[in-house]
């Protein structure tokens, strides 16, 4: 009886040390952490070093693509505006503006054209000066005739003439033997193009919406053959 | 997972152990060696031989800590897996933006270059915008010279005898004019047509002298530009 309960004994400490042994390996050890902080470092390092970096980029892709998408969007309008423009008919209408403001005004050019008008009108030069003013020409101009024929000078000048005028200080006066004589300061322009091309970006306007204008730059231009 | 289905199994015997100690049966006596019964280190093979069972039944605290040693080797799966799925997303993200941004420029690339093979259209188009508007610049404050000596004049018929000597007109609509009248008379009443027309803002006599031929008078003041403007 003593021999059993000794060998019982024994067995039940073996048992109770397999089952320790058994628990103890089930309990949370450091080795068990390792790889979930391995991972966290890991995802944090390669969040400064790669993520943060590659979704910052992949947003500015985004900005880019925005910005692309209203590029496109607005090259196409222009597109169907400049379409919707006959080329026959700019190629007339900028030759007809070109004559009425030219590229280049050339003062010998002016002076000569007044001259000649004036001279329809019989009227007589008393003083034309012209030089090179920003984006155009302009000078002192006197003239002497009949009243009629200064008030008809003074109006070919303003409204029939085929270059831009403006009229500046115009003073009219009685001279001897029903003579009147007309000083003024008068100004034509020229607009200088300078050969670069305009950006396609650049906001795009119709000529068509000057329709009005241009008919009176044809107008002039036909005064002007 | 394999991971996990391995400490379930291994705990599973453990977990089907019988909480209560089971009677003691009696020993052959032909059979000297006592029964050995299992234990978990030492899998059961074959039928079950009669013994005792003294493995202790788990306390609730050890099945919390099996438990949680389970949990913590998922969230080791799982961490993994997160890991791995951020990373795919943010570089699947990364270069789909790229791949539709540059989609997105070679089709801009195409319409730039037909854009571009318009360009004289656009030139002359642009010739055209930039005259009309600098016609409009010039135009916009510019008056007939020819409708306001007219005017002078028509107002000078009204009253007799008057006569003018010159007509001055500044661009900001200033104007002189100076001339002769029979009398004074003429010359007030010539005053007042003016002071009173529409077409004059403002008038003053600026001088008024009699001679042997007449009233000799100068006007200044300034015009109205409504009725003047250049169509």
């Amino acid at each position: 009886m003593g021999l059993l309960t000794s060998q019982s004994k024994q067995r039940r400490e073996q048992e109770m040390a397999a089952v320790s042994s058994k628990l103890k390996k089930t309990k949370l050890s450091f080795s068990d952490l390792v790889i979930p902080i391995a991972s966290g470092i890991l995802f944090i390092v390669l969040a400064f070093a790669v993520f943060i970096p590659m979704i910052t980029s992949a947003f500015e892709y985004l900005d880019e693509i925005k910005e692309t998408n209203e590029k496109i969007e607005q090259l196409e309008k222009f597109n169907k505006k400049l379409d919707s423009l006959d080329d026959n008919q700019l190629n007339e209408d900028v030759l007809t503006a070109r004559q009425v403001i030219p590229k280049i005004l050339l003062v010998s050019n002016f002076v000569y054209y007044l001259d000649e008008l004036a001279k329809e009108k019989e009227l007589k030069i008393s003083e034309l000066s012209s030089a090179d003013s920003i984006n155009g020409v302009s000078g002192p101009l006197g003239y002497t005739g009949e009243y009629l024929n200064v008030i008809a000078f003074l109006e070919d000048v303003q409204s029939v003439s085929p270059y831009m005028i403006r009229l500046e200080n115009v003073e009219v006066s009685a001279k001897k033997d029903e003579q009147w004589g007309i000083s003024l300061m008068v100004s034509g322009y020229y607009l200088y193009e300078d050969g670069e091309e305009p950006s396609i970006y650049a906001e795009f306007q119709p000529y068509t919406e000057y329709e009005d204008i241009v008919e009176i730059f044809k107008r002039k231009a036909e005064s002007l053959d | 997972m394999n991971n996990t289905q391995t400490q379930n199994q291994s705990v599973a015997p453990q977990q089907s152990v019988n909480p209560t100690p089971a009677p003691v049966t009696p020993v052959p006596a032909s059979n000297t060696q006592p029964p050995v019964s299992p234990t978990l280190a030492e899998p059961q093979k074959g039928p079950k031989t009669e013994g005792f069972n003294l493995i202790p039944a788990m306390s609730e605290e050890e099945k919390v800590k099996i438990k949680t040693k389970n949990t913590l080797n998922i969230g080791s799966i799982l961490s993994i897996i997160a890991l791995a799925s951020v990373a795919i997303g943010i570089v699947s993200f990364n270069i789909l933006s790229k791949a539709q941004l540059n989609s997105k420029k070679a089709s801009l690339s195409r319409v730039e270059k037909t854009t571009l093979s318009k360009m004289d259209k656009i030139i002359a188009n642009n010739a055209i915008v930039e005259r009309a508007k600098l016609y409009i610049k010039v135009k916009q404050d510019s008056f007939s010279h020819k409708k306001i000596i007219e005017f002078f004049t028509e107002i000078a018929t009204k009253t007799e005898g008057i006569t003018f000597r010159s007509m001055d007109i500044s661009e900001d609509l200033t104007f002189e004019i100076s001339g002769t009248g029979p009398s004074f008379e003429r010359v007030a009443r010539l005053w007042y047509l003016f002071g009173v027309h529409e077409n004059i803002k403002s008038i003053n006599l600026k001088s008024v002298s009699k001679d042997e031929f007449g009233a000799v008078f100068s006007f200044e003041g300034e015009l109205n530009i409504t009725n003047f403007s250049n169509e």
